[in-house]
């Protein structure tokens, strides 16, 4: 336990040295529990305002749909980014960098205690200030995975944020390809009011 | 250790977070300031408690009465907008919301209409069950009227290969079969349910919209008007959107001031999730400080089952 916390502080002061650790460690174990917590703390302060709210019976399916929407793509996020950072040459494991993604969710514990800050604060700035630290936070996590895929993959830091933005960019790509076609043959269709 | 310390110090504070938030949550006292509620009905109009799945909430009109219920137990709720989006649907449906909008009146809530992009046959006999009715001036309404669907498989059958034997009570048991063509005598029966229901429409208008039935019959041949010309033949009120409307029943009711909306019906959780990016901060921030005064509106598709009873 006590190499759970010490890795979990360098995870958040010191990701470098805390992901080059998990990646030679491996212990899938731990990142599950890291996961698992990141994930169900801040659902559990949705579960508050949701049951208060009414709104009971969506709780279940939200908080079914958050496990599992994201213990998905924290698998298929491993998988993808470990082949393309085999494709660049990358020369980590797949478990190594699941573990360390696992890891990368910790950040998200954070909007727990600025949620409950933002609550104190005026109406008028509330929207903006949970906008504010939920991106701050998903930066966070994000930055996390680049520096999981830097350390794992011994890549440097470019080479780590072309892996991990190359799925968005083919995705984009054959969006732009798709829309392409639909849009040639959607340009003789009447005008609808 | 110094490690340790700071891990533990972060989890105390999340712990003593949750549980603030979760104190705030329940902490939160009521309101008790003069409400308007809004109540939707959107989608084709069917008896019964709809569907709800992760993916859509289709709303049966069970859902709507219990909405109705709500708003008339609750004391500070003075005045209800009805907003009507609905090209109609069954005849029993609407005529069982209808019932339950006049009980509400009875029980002195001022109910409004706000008509959206359509509001037309059962939506317009819910409408004319309100206290007043607005329409934007292209709304489709009206289409006061009432027909049964039958289509006829017979031919198709035969050259399928199917045939359906029915061991039958009476010759009329499997009236409305769509493989067999319907006799007159059976065409007169539901013309003459038609009818009858027809007439009971007419009179709901007539009732609601203070008209006299041979009135109310010139205008209810099936077509369907806008808001403009229906504001012209009185079948609506006024023209405007549903602000204007909730202005309107903040009047009517007597409520001094801005008045308090309350939404009720439920958004489904896909929406929820990947609903309207501008409904997404401030439904986060309700959920989170406990500040939502309602659930939003259900929907039912486009192509839902149709019923037989459709009125039209």
């Amino acid at each position: 336990m006590g190499s759970l916390f010490e890795m979990l502080y360098d995870i958040l002061f010191q990701p470098a040295i805390g992901m080059k650790n998990i990646a030679q460690r491996k212990n899938v174990g731990q990142a599950i529990v890291v996961f698992l917590l990141s994930i169900l703390i801040p659902i559990w302060a949705l579960y508050f305002g949701l049951k208060a709210t009414g709104m009971s019976t969506m709780i279940n399916v939200m908080i079914v749909l958050k496990i599992f929407g994201s213990l998905v793509m924290w698998i298929m996020g491993a998988a993808i980014w470990h082949l393309i950072a085999e494709f660049f040459g990358g020369h980590g494991t797949a478990v190594g960098l699941f573990t360390a993604l696992g890891f990368a969710h910790a950040p998200r514990i954070f909007i727990v205690p600025l949620w409950a800050l933002i609550a104190v604060m005026p109406a008028s700035s509330k929207t903006m200030l949970m906008t504010i630290s939920v991106l701050a936070v998903m930066l966070w996590s994000l930055s996390l995975d680049v520096v999981a895929i830097k350390e794992v993959h011994q890549l440097s830091a470019s080479k780590a944020v072309l892996v991990m933005i190359t799925p968005l960019l083919v995705v984009g790509i054959l969006c732009i390809i798709g829309f392409t076609f639909i849009g040639s043959s959607l340009t003789h269709m009447p005008m609808w009011l | 250790m110094y490690k340790k310390s700071v891990i533990i110090v972060i989890a105390l504070l999340v712990l003593v977070s949750l549980g603030g938030l979760a104190f705030r949550g329940s902490g939160k006292k009521p309101s008790h300031a003069e409400k308007i509620a809004v109540i939707y009905v959107e989608g084709v109009i069917m008896g019964g408690r709809g569907q709800s799945n992760v993916f859509v909430e289709q709303g049966g009109t069970d859902q709507v009465i219990k909405q109705i219920h709500e708003a008339r137990d609750d004391a500070t709720v003075k005045a209800v907008i009805l907003r009507i989006n609905s090209p109609g649907g069954s005849a029993a449906a609407s005529q069982e919301v209808g019932e339950e909008i006049k009980k509400l009146r009875a029980k002195g809530k001022i109910v409004v209409t706000s008509m959206g992009d359509v509001a037309a046959s059962g939506g317009y006999w819910l409408a004319a069950c309100t206290d007043k009715i607005y329409a934007n001036s292209t709304t489709m309404t009206g289409s006061i009227g009432v027909y049964v669907p039958y289509a006829n498989w017979e031919e198709l059958y035969k050259k399928v290969g199917i045939y359906q034997e029915k061991i039958k009570s009476g010759p009329h048991k499997d009236i409305l079969s769509p493989e067999r063509m319907m006799t007159s005598e059976e065409r007169a029966i539901i013309q003459v349910m038609v009818d009858d229901i027809y007439s009971q429409f007419v009179a709901v208008v007539a009732e609601g919209r203070k008209m006299d039935a041979t009135e109310v019959r010139k205008l209810a041949d099936g077509r369907i008007y806008t808001g403009n010309q229906a504001k012209q033949l009185g079948l609506v009120d006024e023209l405007g959107n549903m602000y204007d409307a909730i202005d309107g029943a903040a009047e009517l009711a007597g409520i001094n001031g801005k008045p308090e909306i309350k939404e009720y019906g439920n958004k489904s959780p896909w929406n929820m999730l990947f609903g309207a990016s501008e409904q997404a901060g401030s439904l986060l921030e309700k959920v989170i400080f406990n500040q939502a005064k309602n659930a939003l509106n259900s929907s039912a598709p486009i192509d839902m089952p149709t019923d037989k009873w459709q009125v039209k």
